[in-house]
């Protein structure tokens, strides 16, 4: 279907798109790659009187490293993220997630920022950032901020992100020694996003003990989140075959399951467990991988 | 909607915007809606009529056209977008065969990987890019590189089993 009309404005500076949300905080929507926003502007599930390209930002489009982190820009687009090695390969669940994320016309220009502002509830790097400990950057002309991803994620659709910001990009912190990371999706067949997945990122010492551990979900609740009984269930644990049942069993304690006619709410429950457990032992078999290895628990 | 502002057409507050870009190798300037998509737009604006819409909802890939080299979707970008920047659609696809058929056409034409046609564009554009690499990529890489496209007749074997033979073929047959 067509769009409903709009006004449209490509800035070239991220100061003139700054000013031009000041100006424009009502109606407006930002369009970084385009790729959740022109569908909705298709089915006239959105129909903004402005559209802001933020597109033509080259200064959103770099990814940095300095010694302890990743800056990655927010017009950062899947593709590129995916062919990032330095970053796929300190932390593995980007690839596990790139690459079964939407297809690759729709990652040559999706972006990372665009997902995660969208914040869709089965979005996948919204997952990875919270199994990742990510920060989000966000920049208005009242000033910056950064929000842990933790924080970030509000409601369907609803991110804590005002009209008048832009997301700038996110920090990726590098991974602290011993981590080893997995993303594992069971994806819709049709649709292809999440109707469950977990990311999960594992910081093991020397002598076999988690000494963190993140377990995020998408797909299963009114926003991607982290489950705070599958993480106790794993820190301070050597990760056996047991500890991993009982992550399993405990993955969706506490987190409010939404249903649907494709997986109603019992088997989505049951599938936040499956994807907890591969995803543990996807991030465990990576630890024969990683130099200072040390025996592999059975699991 | 009423019959009056479909007669009328445009709404007053719609935008035209000047845009010069490349398609095909031509230099191309002219204006566009804001909202126009750019598959509209080669289709209705530049009568390119071999790229086409087989959904509403971003999914199937008929739409397929490089945008500066990669593939994309062109139901899903906007016709505004493109300023500056180049196109190309399956009209530039050509090659050396009989009827001008570039090599992945032909693949495609031997192998039966086509019946309808209707998909077959859209494969096309995301087979190139697919095929951009000195490897010979194996049956399930080319399924995943095609999950973008969808095709109600083939069943997809035939498709893949063309490419894969082609990117042999063109890697002299190695890994
Ligand atoms: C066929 C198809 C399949 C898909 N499958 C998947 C999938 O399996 N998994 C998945 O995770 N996603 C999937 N997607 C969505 C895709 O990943 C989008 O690229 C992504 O959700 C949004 O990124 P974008 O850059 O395209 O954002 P846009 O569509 O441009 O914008 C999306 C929203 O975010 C806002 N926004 C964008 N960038 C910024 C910014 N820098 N600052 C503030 N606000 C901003 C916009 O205002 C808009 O509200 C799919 C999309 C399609 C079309
Ligand atoms: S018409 Fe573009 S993806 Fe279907
Ligand atoms: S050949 Fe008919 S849709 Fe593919």
């Amino acid at each position: 279907m067509i769009p409903s009309s709009f006004a449209y404005a490509a800035p070239a500076t991220l100061r003139d798109a700054l000013s031009l949300l000041a100006e424009h905080p009502d109606d407006t929507k930002v369009m970084a790659g385009g790729q959740s926003l022109i569908p909705l502007l298709k089915l006239r599930l959105a129909s903004p009187a402005v559209v802001v390209d933020i597109s033509r930002l080259k200064a959103l489009g770099e990814i940095e490293e300095t010694p302890s982190a990743f800056r990655i820009g927010a017009l950062v687009t899947h593709d590129r993220l995916l062919g990032d090695e330095a970053i796929t390969e300190q932390w593995s669940l980007v690839r596990d997630a790139g690459e079964e994320l939407a297809d690759p016309l729709v990652r040559n220009r999706g972006t990372f920022g665009g997902s995660l502002a969208h914040a869709d509830p089965a979005g996948d790097w919204p997952a990875v950032a919270l199994a990742a400990d990510a920060v989000i950057h966000v920049q208005s002309q009242r000033g910056a901020r950064e929000i842990p991803a933790n924080d970030f994620f509000t409601y369907l659709f609803t991110a804590d992100i005002a009209d008048d910001e832009l997301l700038t990009h996110v920090e990726l912190a590098k991974p602290l020694p011993g981590t080893v990371t997995a993303y594992v999706k069971i994806d819709h067949p049709a649709s292809g996003y999440a109707v469950a997945a977990a990311g999960v990122s594992l910081t093991i010492d020397a002598s076999g003990t988690c000494r963190a551990a993140r377990v995020a979900f998408t797909g299963v609740a009114t926003t991607p989140l982290r489950s705070a009984a599958a993480e106790q269930t794993l820190e301070g644990s050597t990760i056996d075959a047991e500890t991993i049942q009982r992550a399993v069993d405990h993955a969706a304690d506490g987190i409010n399951v939404i249903g649907d006619g494709y997986a109603p709410v019992d088997y989505r429950r049951h599938l936040i467990g499956v994807v907890t457990g591969r995803a543990i032992r996807r991030a465990l078999d990576r630890r024969n991988c990683t130099p200072d290895n040390h025996e592999r628990p059975h699991t | 909607m009423t019959h009056d502002t479909i007669r009328t057409g445009r709404p007053a507050a719609a935008q035209r915007s000047a845009i010069s870009y490349t398609l095909n190798g031509e230099p191309v300037s002219c204006e566009v809606d804001a909202r126009t998509l750019l598959v509209h737009h080669l289709r209705e604006e530049r009568n390119l009529t071999g790229t086409h819409i087989g959904c509403d909802t971003s999914q199937c890939g008929a739409c397929a056209v490089h945008l500066d080299g990669r593939a994309v979707k062109s139901c899903t970008v906007l016709a505004v977008q493109v300023d500056g920047r180049e196109v190309t659609t399956i009209e530039a696809v050509r090659g050396q065969g009989p009827d001008d058929l570039h090599p992945v056409q032909e693949a495609l034409q031997s192998k039966h990987g086509l019946q309808c046609g209707f998909c077959t564009p859209g494969m096309v554009m995301t087979a190139l890019e697919l095929l951009d690499t000195d490897q010979a990529l194996t049956p399930e890489q080319v399924q995943h590189g095609l999950v973008g496209n969808i095709c109600r007749c083939t069943g997809y074997q035939n498709i893949v089993d063309a490419l894969v033979e082609l990117s042999a073929s063109e890697s002299g047959g190695t890994r």
